[in-house]
């Protein structure tokens, strides 16, 4: 959807017409989904996540000054803090699941899943696992979300020179552990 | 492997990792957010925002409470307060309230009848608690000394005289006695209105106390005492023999004669 419909769509949302917002969210769903997927590996909460993140939107439309407006950063910006605020609910109260009795666990080890892989996604994978997080989700927005440098800097509150040599860092981050597994 | 190439990678790897959004869970949460978007907009339909009215109930009874025995309370330490005291005028007010309620004009006449007592009381109390400063009599004694007698220093005095017994200005006492100026006059209201309703008897008996109160009125305002007049036996006795003895002396020579 271009820029210019998406404004549209706000205007109305924001004279409260929950038809234009139910489009804005056919828009966004899919792409704040794998974002927030990106980090939670539980579906279930991530479907929660995404319900919360699409509620805030609703009400900060109310507010929400048009002129010079990014509505895909602001819409990334409050995915991103549902995300963080929900990792700091999570460290503050750890949430334990009763093990049902026929439950397998895996072994740390287990190599059955591993040979399905290619060697190069095995790698990309421990690459990224080594990778800090600020790289992460650069990365993540950049190339995944396929943002823009300026969406990237306003969703990390960063300037764009910023976002570009944290992406340049990243990259060559990423490189150095990939050729060195 | 150049940057590229990785970044190619980085990608197919992570869009296999997340798994789309199925289009049912897609509906499933839409429909989720649609319910609470209608309930963000009627937010006073949000049932537990509504106030608890067994809550407000109990807090006005609670609160009602407190303040009954606040009153009772304070009603209560004013029966003994007196002209000048902080809760002197519930006291009043509160006997004011008893009177005009009391629909039977017997039981009102009675009901200001020992009020009125009351305030005579509440002076009292106040005359007994005031320090009292007595000024210093003026006397002056004369007294006539006769010819006959030998000289004597005379000293001037009148025989009756106005010892006052002076008190100085006690605001409180002052209060006091407007007050039973006001009881007095009240009765007198009564009085009057007794005779318009053809209460005769409870009139009269009304007018003996008036009476009486402002007698005690009377009594408070000022006191008279009159001194005795004081003998002055030694000297006034001697000149009166002396006179006798000439005299008998005169008349016994003119027997003799």
């Amino acid at each position: 959807m271009e820029e210019n419909s998406i404004n549209n769509l706000v205007a109305l949302v924001k004279a409260g017409d929950e038809q234009a917002f139910g489009l804005l969210y056919d828009e966004y769903a899919d792409r704040l989904y794998r974002y927030i997927c990106f980090k939670i590996t539980d579906r279930q909460e991530a479907e929660n996540l995404l319900q919360e993140v699409f509620v805030k939107a609703w009400q900060g439309c109310r507010k929400l000054e048009q002129e010079n407006l990014n509505f895909t950063s602001w819409i990334y910006t409050i995915a991103h803090n549902t995300v963080n605020d929900y990792f700091r609910k999570v460290y503050r109260r750890p949430q334990t699941v009763p093990l049902e009795p026929n439950l397998d666990i895996v072994a740390k080890d287990d190599t059955s899943e591993d040979t399905q892989k290619s060697f190069t996604e095995l790698s990309i994978e421990k690459a990224l696992a080594k990778l800090p997080d600020k790289y992460k989700q650069v990365l993540e927005l950049r190339f995944l979300q396929e943002l823009s440098v300026e969406e990237t800097a306003k969703i990390l509150q960063k300037n764009s020179i910023s976002v570009r040599v944290l992406q340049h860092r990243a990259v060559k981050q990423l490189q150095k552990i990939f050729t060195t597994l | 492997m150049n940057q590229e190439e990785l970044i190619r990678q980085f990608k197919s790897y992570s869009r296999r990792q997340m798994p789309p959004l199925s289009l049912s869970v897609k509906e499933k949460v839409k429909q989720q957010v649609l319910n609470n978007l209608s309930r963000e907009q009627y937010p006073e339909a949000d049932i537990q925002r509504s106030p608890s009215w067994t809550f407000v109930f109990t807090r006005i009874a609670v609160m009602a409470v407190c303040l009954l025995i606040l009153l009772t309370g304070s009603t209560y330490a004013s029966f003994d307060s007196l002209p000048g005291d902080t809760l002197y005028p519930l006291k009043r007010t509160v006997e004011d309230t008893q009177v005009k309620l009391t629909q039977n004009p017997v039981a009102k006449t009675k009901l200001q009848v020992k009020f009125a007592e009351k305030r005579f009381q509440e002076l009292e109390s106040l005359e007994a608690k005031s320090p009292k400063k007595i000024a210093a009599p003026v006397i002056t004694k004369k007294v006539e000394v006769k010819i006959d007698t030998p000289k004597i220093d005379s000293l001037t005095a009148s025989p009756t005289e106005t010892e006052k017994l002076e008190t100085e200005d006690n605001p409180k006492e002052n209060f006091a006695k407007r007050e039973i100026s006001r009881a007095i006059y009240n009765l007198e209201n009564t009085r009057t209105k007794l005779e318009k309703d053809g209460h005769t008897e409870e009139a009269n008996n009304l007018n003996a106390t008036i009476k009486e109160f402002t007698r005690r009125v009377d009594k408070h305002r000022e006191r008279k005492i009159v001194p005795k007049e004081k003998e002055i036996p030694s000297l006034e006795i001697k000149s009166s023999n002396r006179q006798k003895e000439t005299k008998h002396e005169e008349n016994s020579k003119r027997h003799r004669q």
